[in-house]
Order: C-alpha cells, then structure tokens, then sequence
C-alpha cells in the first residue's frame, strides 16, 4: 500500500466507500499487470489465444475449459494426457509418458518408517525430488528430515535445516515427515473447490488443472506437507522424470498446490515409492494394510507404532516405530 | 508366522553349502486377495573379490593367533563387540570357502544372515519378516531383500556415518527476489 492509497482525514470529502475502493483497486490490478488472472479474465470473454510456450503459466482454453478429474472419460483422458505430453515435449524437448494407472481393488496403502535406523542422509529427500520432477528452484521438497534431540520428540528443539555434517550426529535422532495420507484429512475439507480427494487406496491426490491456488489446504494440513507453486516450476530437461502420472509428477505450473502421493505412479503398478529405494538403511517400508502377510501388516502388529499428532485425529496412514 | 517361516528355511540351511545356486527364495504365503508376492535374497558371494578363499588358504597352515594382518586382508579391521576367537569364529578353518555357525553347521556367504542371527536373533526375525533391512523392487510381485553383509561389515558392522544431501532452502518456499524475474506475488 502506497502512501497515496491511505484514506485521509475523516473530515476529507473525496473518501472513496468500500465498494469503490475494491472496484478500483481490481481495476488498476488488473490493468497493470499481464497476469495469469488478466488472462483468465480476457479468455472468459472469449479472446483467448492460445498462450503456450514462453514459460507462461497461463493454461491453454482446453485446459481452461476442462471438466473435473472425476468427470472425465477416458477418451477426455487420452486426449489430455497426449496434449501433456506435446507440451512437455515441445518445452523441454523430453519425451514424456503420462499414465493414470487407476486404485488397485482391494488394496490400500500404508507406510512405516524405522526411526531407530533412519541417520538422516536426506537420501530420499532428493530420490522423490527427481522421481517427482521437483524444482530446485524455488527449491520444492516434499519431504522434511527433522533432527531431534534423543530421548525427545519436541519438535521445538528440533530442526530441518542442519548442516552437512556426518550423519547420524552424536545424541540426535531423525525424523522424517512427508504426506500422511490421512484419513480424515484436513487438507481435503480446507479445499473450496473439491481439488484434491482421498482415492479408495488411501491416497491424496491433487487435481492441479481443478485448484485454484488459495492454499487453504496448505495451512490446513498439520504436517506442513503441502506445497505451493509461487513461480512456474521448471526442471532441467536431463532431469525430467519421463515416467508421469496425471496425479502424481506431471508438469505442475504457477498457483497450484502438489504433495507427496506415495508415488502413486509407480506404487499403483506394484513398485516401491521411490524414497523407499533410496533409503540407505532400509528404515522405509511400504505395503498393502490389507494383505496380512505384507511386511506393513507385520510392524503395525508387532512393532509399537506411533503417528504424529495423533491428538488431531486425522488418522495418518504414516506410522513410525522404533526397534 | 515367524515358526511357519523357520519351518520353510529348515530345508535351506541344509543345502547351504552348495556354491553358485539359485538366490532363497523367503516364500510368503498368501491367502489375501492381493498377495504381496515373494521375496528372494540378494546373494552376497558374487561380490565377493576374492572368492573362492580355497585358492589361497588351502595352501596355507591357519593361523589362529590374534595379530595385525601385515600381509592380507590388511584393510579389515575387527572391530566387532566382544567377539573373541579371531576370524576362525565364524569362517571356519578347514573349509574356508564356508562359514560354520556355534553347532558347527555350515552355511554359505550367501546365507550368512543365519550366522548373523544365531546372536542377534531379534534382528534376524524382524529382517526375515521385512521389517529390518532394505527390501526394493515390488510390494505387488517380486522383490530382493539385501542380505546383512550388505549394509553391516561383518568385521566392522556399525553403519558407516554419512554425508547428509544439500541443507534444504526451507522455509524459504519464494526465490529472492534477484533469483528470480517472474514476480507474482504481492509484497506483504
């Protein structure tokens, strides 16, 4: 706010009223400044180009015109999914392939993690970056390891930010925090828009063509496993992860949220989320709760299992224990 | 479970002893509707450098004295709880492409986890059970489960300290504003 824009004394006669405060500060917004809401507002009227290419965040009239994820058939699928796959290949010159393999019957997710050998490598922090075409610019991690103190889990006195030093420090323990998957999750009833949902396999995806970038559910989510995109994320062309599911790594853009999603590209065709493979000590496990033989069903029965801020009742499909 | 497991890794113990067969195969059972597939051990003998150990040793009296090795194997430091009884403990002197569990059973290097868990049994349990040690590949289908040598030098086996990934930029989400030219964003 300039100092201009400050209403003056009460007695002045010019004071604009609300109505028209609002109506002329959108005015000038929208005037000065080429945005992705000018052209939201210019393709609604009908004179919409199309705005590829050049890093424009803008969507293309399809892509603005588009159904919700639950309403469109396969054939919308198809057509989407390829066009996707154009525009990837015309910006970055990467062929992509975008898959949408769907919830497997009777299968539903869960995840454990060992903190008695997690040292902290950050190992997977970056395996999901590159398995989820993050940006490092603006740096996007989903995951976030917290070093604790031992013998505690204040998460005051803990931090994600230490240094590079050897890991596992002396007296410290680490503590990984990703997506939950809750099941009662927060995030899901934040959203005004019906953008992201739980699928029956427990996980929590975004529908990043449906949001609408209010971040409500990033202040939502207890966990602070949310994360919005500020500027148009970009990755470099030799990073690009080719294999990308329409829910889980394909191209984000400007004002959409993303989250972790269990990799659901590869987890729905039966693979291991890619943070799991990358772990040096094995502390990531991963399976179907469904299945009692699968090695998840196994901790949760033995081991004594905790999830974070089980107060809040969201009901984490992330559970850690020692052993 | 755990019984029904032993009962199913009886038969393997006793034909540990042949070299170069097929990675075991832990078989879970699986009466749920989506079966979690099966499990099979990362086999540790061909990573072995100097495998087979008959070459050298079976021209070579043992030397059963605690010493430093000045002319072999000068690099493996035993550093390896209370363990007495030098390297003869576990390998075993007059079949040393073998290593011999407490009762004298021989196991090979590809089932070394068995010689692991004579003494930590509980480590043995939860690694047979998937819950320690690094399993990859398909929850859904076929999957290897690194054996302990993997991770754990048998000689030294405390995991090695490691150099963590970059400091992450958090919580800085937003590029500085000279990172960056495409501004969106009001300034508060």
């Amino acid at each position: 706010m300039s100092p201009s824009d400050r209403p003056g004394t009460p007695a002045a006669v010019d004071v604009p009223s609300p109505e028209e405060r609002i109506e002329r500060l959108v005015e000038r917004r929208l005037g000065e400044r080429g945005t992705r809401r000018t052209f939201l507002k210019l393709a609604g009227l009908g004179a919409a180009a199309a705005a590829t290419g050049c890093g424009s965040s803008a969507p293309t009239t399809e892509e603005f015109f588009r159904q919700h994820y639950k309403k469109l058939t396969d054939a919308d699928k198809e057509r989407i999914f390829r066009r996707i796959e154009e525009e990837t290949l015309a910006r970055t010159g990467v062929a992509t392939r975008i898959s949408d393999p769907p919830p497997i019957d009777g299968v539903e997710f869960a995840y454990a993690l060992n903190l008695s050998v997690c040292n902290g490598s950050r190992r997977c922090v970056e395996a999901c970056a590159r398995e989820n075409n993050l940006p490092d610019d603006p740096e996007i991690r989903y995951i976030r390891v917290f070093e604790m103190e031992a013998g505690t889990l204040d998460f005051e006195d803990s931090t994600p930010n230490y240094g590079t030093e050897k890991v596992p420090a002396k007296g410290k323990f680490y503590l990984p925090v990703q997506c939950h998957q809750c099941d009662n999750p927060p995030c899901v009833r934040a959203c005004p828009v019906g953008a992201t949902w739980k699928e029956p396999d427990g996980i929590v995806v975004v529908d990043y063509s449906w949001c609408i970038g209010c971040r409500f559910c990033v202040v939502a989510c207890p966990y602070f496993a949310r994360r919005f995109n500020w500027t148009q994320p970009t990755v470099q062309p030799e990073r690009i992860n080719p294999d990308q599911g329409y829910l889980s790594n394909r191209p984000r853009f400007k004002g959409v949220v993303e989250k972790c999603t269990f990799c659901l590209h590869r987890t729905r065709k039966g693979r291991m989320p890619a943070c799991l493979e990358a772990c040096p000590t094995g502390a990531r496990k991963f399976g179907n709760m469904n299945d009692p033989n699968s090695e998840i069903r196994k901790i949760i029965e033995t081991k004594r299992v905790y999830v974070l801020k089980e107060d809040l009742a969201t009901l984490p499909r992330f559970y850690y224990f020692f052993s | 479970m755990g019984a029904q497991l032993l009962a199913l890794l009886a038969p393997v113990l006793l034909v540990a002893c042949s070299i170069g067969e097929e990675p075991r195969r832990l078989q879970t059972s699986h009466p749920a509707p989506v079966p979690s597939g099966t499990v099979a051990v990362d086999p540790r003998q061909p990573l072995l450098p100097t495998f087979p150990c008959s070459r050298c040793h079976d021209a070579r009296v043992p030397d059963t004295r605690e010493r430093k090795l000045t002319e072999f194997h000068t690099q493996k430091i035993l550093d390896h709880g209370t363990l007495g009884g030098w390297c003869y403990r576990c390998h075993t002197k007059d079949n040393i492409d073998r290593l011999h569990l407490a009762d004298g059973t021989l196991v090979g290097f590809d089932a070394a986890y068995e010689l692991c868990g004579s003494c930590h049994g509980d480590k043995l349990r939860d690694w047979k059970d998937g819950i320690h040690g690094l399993t990859t590949g398909y929850w859904l289908g076929a999957r290897t489960r690194r054996s302990c040598p993997a991770c754990h030098d048998p000689h030294s086996p405390h995991f090695p300290l490691m150099t963590p990934e970059h400091t992450p930029a958090w919580p800085r989400t937003m590029p500085l504003p000279q990172a960056s030219e495409e501004q969106d964003h009001e300034p508060q």
